[in-house]
């Protein structure tokens, strides 16, 4: 369970990226955040990958609270999150299998189990057929998807997907949220932070709006509709056209998914 | 443990051949270290070789009042056992002295046939143990009453343990210095294969690898280059100093000098050990930056 408890992160700039945070997150859940630029979903990741710690208030993950994690118990903890990335952070020198592999030598596993769990999550997201060949070889979503497969491979029970589909297709970007919620299927809880409102409401899971460092609507709070309206009555006044092609799309996503 | 082993190595490895060019030059720079390091022992063992066999032939000669009784003398004996920097302390009566001089003259000993021992004298003849200390024994010898002058070669010690202080310093600074680029161009290489490899760091530190694990290749790489560095630092020492400099030493026959032969052990074990410690050294600073994440 993931759990910001009036969570503030003000940056030595002066900069106040999160303004009081309050959000639960259960196990085996599937939540969006969602926000504009700025607006503090970066700072949430990274306080949850530890990279920073909250300024005030508390931010406990299964029990443990961040804040008060050692230098020496990150890397331990950091086994229990998986992280995919908007850019794939793939090692260009290293093939499929081994930057999948790699994940799990880097934490000490032995060679046949690592051999054996690359060849399965690799048959997850579908590439097993593919284990020999480097990223630059790959299309942008098969890059995402072997990422995705680093970000399962030590079993993690929290994954954190920052803008998994930004560099990839629209096609592919559904493909993507579909590995993402099958993952989540096998109990695993998932956080995907997102700009793309379509991919958001094809899916139809719990969203989390951020807006200026503060959680503006949290659709397990309020009537999802209600949140929608919002949205919409939003996307109307700025900009209409742009709306109209989004909607488009995704009720075209929608009905891939 | 054993799987973990191996992959970091061949990390190491890795990063090694990726950025050979920086690995030539930190091997380069470090056995240049290595073998100023190695010579300036070899220099300071050949100094002391030389020190003790001019010791040796500096002998202090201290020669006794010709009033002086049997129990006098036994006592300035006493007093100069007494003495903690003189060794090998013997006493040589005047008779003795002049039978050593005639032996001395060999054939032309006939030609002092008319000497007698009366105008010798009776004298103690011993080595100082540490030359450095040389006046301060000498101070000590002169208090003793009955001695009537003390024969010394004190300029030749002195002007010995001038060069000797001198070269101390010198091989000190040089080395210090060199050990200091060493390191530097060590952090450098090591500095350029983080860098070219932040991606994986990244992706280590996200994944939960632990600070020692993600240190680990770059320390193996550091004591790589100083292993390598110490092995082609033993065997340029041992060829041009059993090859050039060993032979000039003998030729100029101011001294037998060092058998590099019979320190060849002691000498790779010294290069391979500081060569791989200095590699360490220069590998910690790169990578501490990368693990703050």
């Amino acid at each position: 369970m993931i759990v910001f408890k009036n969570v503030k992160k003000t940056y030595p700039n002066g900069t106040d990226a999160l303004n009081g945070v309050d959000i639960k997150i259960d196990d085996g859940e599937f939540v969006f955040i969602t926000g504009p630029s700025g607006a503090g979903k970066s700072t949430m990741i990274r306080l949850l990958t530890c990279e920073d710690v909250p300024s005030e208030g508390k931010l406990t993950v299964d029990g443990t609270n961040l804040k008060r994690l050692s230098h020496r118990q990150i890397p331990k903890y950091r086994r229990k999150i998986g992280v995919v990335f908007q850019d794939f952070r793939l090692i260009p020198t290293l093939n499929v299998f081994d930057n999948v592999a790699f994940a799990m030598r880097v934490v000490g596993r032995g060679g046949r189990e690592i051999k054996s769990r690359v060849m399965a999550v690799l048959k997850i997201v579908g590439l097993e057929h593919k284990i020999s060949v480097f990223p630059e070889q790959l299309s942008g979503g098969e890059q995402q998807r072997v990422a995705l497969a680093r970000a399962i491979v030590n079993s993690p029970s929290i994954i954190i997907a920052d803008e998994p589909t930004g560099n990839v297709d629209p096609e592919m970007s559904i493909e993507i949220m579909k590995l993402l919620s099958s993952i989540n299927r096998n109990g695993i809880t998932v956080v995907v932070v997102t700009h793309e409102q379509r991919l958001v409401r094809a899916f139809k899971k719990r969203e989390i709006r951020l807006k200026y460092g503060k959680v503006e609507f949290d659709t397990a709070l309020e009537p999802k509709t209600r949140a929608e309206e919002k949205e919409a009555e939003k996307s109307k006044t700025s900009e209409p056209s742009k709306n109209r092609s989004s909607e488009s799309d995704n009720k075209e996503a929608a009905e891939n998914v | 443990m054993f799987d973990s082993f191996i992959f970091l190595i061949k990390c190491a490895f890795k990063s090694i051949f990726k950025n050979w060019l920086l690995t030539l030059a930190s091997v380069t720079v470090l056995t240049i270290c290595l073998v100023t390091l190695g010579s300036s022992i070899l220099l300071f063992d050949n100094v002391n070789l030389f020190i003790d066999e001019v010791g040796d032939e500096s002998q202090v000669v201290v020669f006794l009042d010709e009033t002086l009784t049997t129990e006098q003398i036994n006592g300035i004996h006493q007093k100069l056992l007494q003495i903690q920097n003189i060794k090998n302390v013997n006493y040589e009566s005047k008779e003795m002295a002049l039978q050593n001089y005639l032996e001395s003259m060999g054939e032309n000993a006939s030609l002092f046939s008319d000497v007698t021992s009366e105008v010798l004298r009776n004298s103690f003849i011993f080595n100082v143990k540490d030359l450095t200390k040389f006046d301060q024994t000498m101070f000590e010898i002169n208090k003793i009453d009955g001695i009537s002058r003390v024969r010394d070669r004190r300029e030749v010690v002195s002007r010995i343990n001038d060069i000797s202080q001198i070269v101390l310093m010198l091989a000190f600074w040089i080395i210090a210095i060199l050990i200091v680029i060493s390191i530097l161009v060590i952090t450098n290489t090591v500095k350029v294969s983080v860098y070219s490899r932040r991606i994986e760091l990244n992706i280590m530190k996200y994944v939960g690898a632990t600070d020692f694990f993600i240190q680990m290749p770059y320390f193996i790489e550091g004591i790589i280059i100083g292993i390598v560095a110490g092995i082609f630092t033993l065997i340029l020492t041992y060829f041009t100093y059993t090859n050039i400099l060993s032979p000039i030493i003998y030729d100029l026959g101011l001294f037998t000098p060092v058998p590099m032969q019979s320190k060849i052990f002691s000498f790779g074990l010294f290069y391979i050990i500081a060569g791989g410690l200095i590699g360490m050294i220069g590998s910690v600073y790169p990578v501490k930056k990368y693990l703050n994440v």
